[in-house]
């Protein structure tokens, strides 16, 4: 009897797990499965302008594909130009923007208007003009502005800082970026060598009916190498020993060259 | 986290010029090409060792220009001069070009100068304006030495009056200031230079020089020796050693002060532009000696004024973009 029993539970529960095997390759069959090369960007002291991380997946066949990467967030202290005495130009405002991404990219396989409308690109965060951004930055200004200013100046001071991003490769909008071949889809992420450390989101989008939805969404980790983690981080926590350390380098460095090179008269 | 016009354009534009090779600078947050940063230190050096001067002066604007934030490139480039002023120092006190008493005493008003800098810095940093008033101390002092150098360089070209040349003898007019020095009060013998003077006009030349030092990122070399040379009466070979002496330890001062104040030490980029300084200033050096001393000046004064002319540009013109970041960068 108990050997009945034993062998029934046994029996059910190969049964279970046979069929718990059977629905999880099911799902994956359906679902894409991201794969990003390297996974993890290193910032070497030394390297190209820019470095690349090339994101694969699959999807279904004949549909359209974007991928969102967001990098963390950090905060800014910005001035803003204004005219003195009538003809120079001095720092007239000053305020700091703070929990704005520092890179903010979108690849897509078409044009993104042709396929989307504006308010499903503003619900997905996937605007040509990043406004995404401009609700999730926040503000402090150094000294208040009045009420009715306060969106106005709010608008100036992020749309400024996103088209210094915007100029130096970080905020990236590349229609046709994303290759489709029947049902993997291939994006190359151009990292460019002034973008933030830490953890990047990877959201992959499939256009179906006018609607973008969520495929699959990964990390990408960026990091740098110990020389200049070891030098950001005494520049900051110990920066005496930095500055004395960066003193003796150069008094060392400049008398070595001197003898090499036969100088010693002047600077 | 800096985002320098030239590092952007570096990395929208790598894509298609792919395979060059940048380097990180930890401290401007920065990555810039390598070889344009050696170029930018050899061409400073090659200045400087044509015309004999530290380059100083010219180094922090054109660092500026390339879009490293002006902090990081006053302080990187005082601590470059410490670097590139070591050797000489050196060679000069073994020499006996040293006047350590009249050294101390500019020391003195260096590291007194030199603090009080950095602290301006600090301060203005704090309230945005760091970045406008080293551009503006630039165009008022490079303008003023730029216009001077070059009238007094058209002269002497056009044989209107006597030059003296740098390493003129040490005979110069007692100067008005050289007067009221020996009469102010703690007067004191230096033996080296063979002068007494009160010790009032050194430290307060040192301190003026060393707050300098801390603003623009220059040595000073181009006020400390004229008014060494002109003001106190000092031998010419012994204001030069004596002001490499002093230049080093202020610079020391300002380096340490700076990495500790405001964190706008960059080590690696001292050390790269240093690189590209050195061999420069060779190739300068003997190139300088085939030419005549008021050419080289006027050359020099031709350099200054444009540098000027462009940080001036810089701040009469309309900004592309009326938002930037304070202090040059703001990440953090």
């Amino acid at each position: 009897m108990r050997l009945a029993i034993l062998g029934s539970i046994l029996v059910a529960l190969l049964l279970t797990a046979a069929w718990s095997g059977m629905a999880v390759a099911a799902e994956s069959d359906g679902a894409s499965v991201l794969k990003i090369e390297p996974r993890i960007l290193e910032r070497a002291l030394l390297s190209k302008p820019y470095q690349t991380a090339v994101i694969t997946g699959t999807c279904p066949e004949g549909s359209e594909v974007i991928v969102k990467v967001i990098s963390p967030t950090r905060d800014f202290k910005l001035n803003k130009a204004g005219k003195s005495l009538g003809f120079v130009w001095v720092p007239s405002g000053h305020a700091e923007v703070m929990e704005i991404p520092v890179m903010y990219a979108v690849l897509s396989s078409v044009k993104i208007s042709s396929i989307l409308s504006l308010a499903e690109q503003e619900r997905t965060g996937l605007c040509p003009d990043f406004r995404d951004v401009y609700q999730q930055a926040k503000i402090r200004f150094e000294k208040d502005p009045l009420p009715d200013q306060r969106t106005t100046l709010h608008r100036e001071y992020v749309a400024g800082l996103v088209r210094i991003f915007i100029e130096g490769g970080l905020y990236q909008y590349r229609e046709g970026a994303v290759k489709m071949d029947s049902r993997t889809f291939k994006a190359r992420l151009v990292y460019p060598a002034n973008a933030p450390l830490g953890e990047y989101k990877i959201f992959c989008y499939l256009v179906e009916n006018g609607r973008a939805l969520l495929l699959c969404q990964d990390t990408l980790l960026v990091k740098s190498s110990p020389v200049i983690d070891w030098l950001s981080y005494y520049a900051h926590a110990s920066p005496a020993i930095y500055g004395i350390f960066s003193a003796l380098v150069a008094v060392v460095v400049g008398l070595l060259v001197g003898v090499v090179l036969g100088r010693g008269t002047g600077h | 986290m800096c985002f320098s016009r030239y590092g952007l354009r570096e990395a929208g534009a790598s894509a298609q010029v792919g395979g060059k090779m940048n380097i990180y600078l930890p401290i401007a947050h920065m990555s810039i090409n390598v070889f344009f940063l050696i170029g930018l230190g050899g061409l400073v050096g090659f200045l400087s060792g044509l015309f004999g001067v530290g380059g100083g002066f010219l180094l922090t604007p054109l660092l500026i220009f390339a879009g490293i934030p002006p902090m990081v490139a006053a302080a990187s480039d005082s601590n470059q001069i410490v670097a590139a002023a070591s050797s000489g120092a050196y060679t000069h006190s073994r020499m006996g070009n040293v006047d350590f008493k009249m050294g101390i005493v500019l020391l003195l008003g260096g590291i007194t100068g030199g603090s009080v800098g950095v602290q301006i810095v600090k301060v203005l940093a704090a309230v945005g304006e760091v970045d406008f008033v080293i551009k503006l101390v630039y165009v008022i002092i490079l303008g003023v030495i730029g216009s001077f150098m070059f009238i007094e360089s058209l002269n002497a070209l056009r044989g209107r009056k006597d030059v003296r040349e740098y390493t003129a003898p040490s005979e110069p007019k007692e100067s008005g200031l050289r007067k009221l020095a020996m009469k102010l009060p703690w007067q004191m013998n230096f033996d080296k230079s063979r002068l007494t003077t009160s010790v009032i006009f050194p430290f307060f030349l040192g301190t003026f020089v060393g707050i300098l030092a801390a603003v623009m990122g220059v040595g000073g070399g181009f006020i400390m020796v004229p008014a060494m040379i002109y003001i106190l009466g000092m031998p010419t070979i012994v204001a030069i050693g004596t002001d490499l002496f002093q230049i080093v330890l202020t610079c020391i001062n300002v380096t340490i002060q700076q990495a500790i104040r405001n964190h706008t030490v960059d080590l690696i980029l001292v050390v790269v532009l240093f690189f590209g300084s050195s061999v420069g200033a060779q190739v300068g050096a003997r190139l300088g000696k085939r030419l005549r001393g008021e050419q080289l000046r006027i050359l020099l004064a031709i350099i200054v004024l444009l540098v000027m002319i462009k940080m001036l540009y810089d701040l009469l013109v309309t900004p592309g973009n009326p938002i930037s970041l304070a202090g040059g960068g703001g990440g953090h």
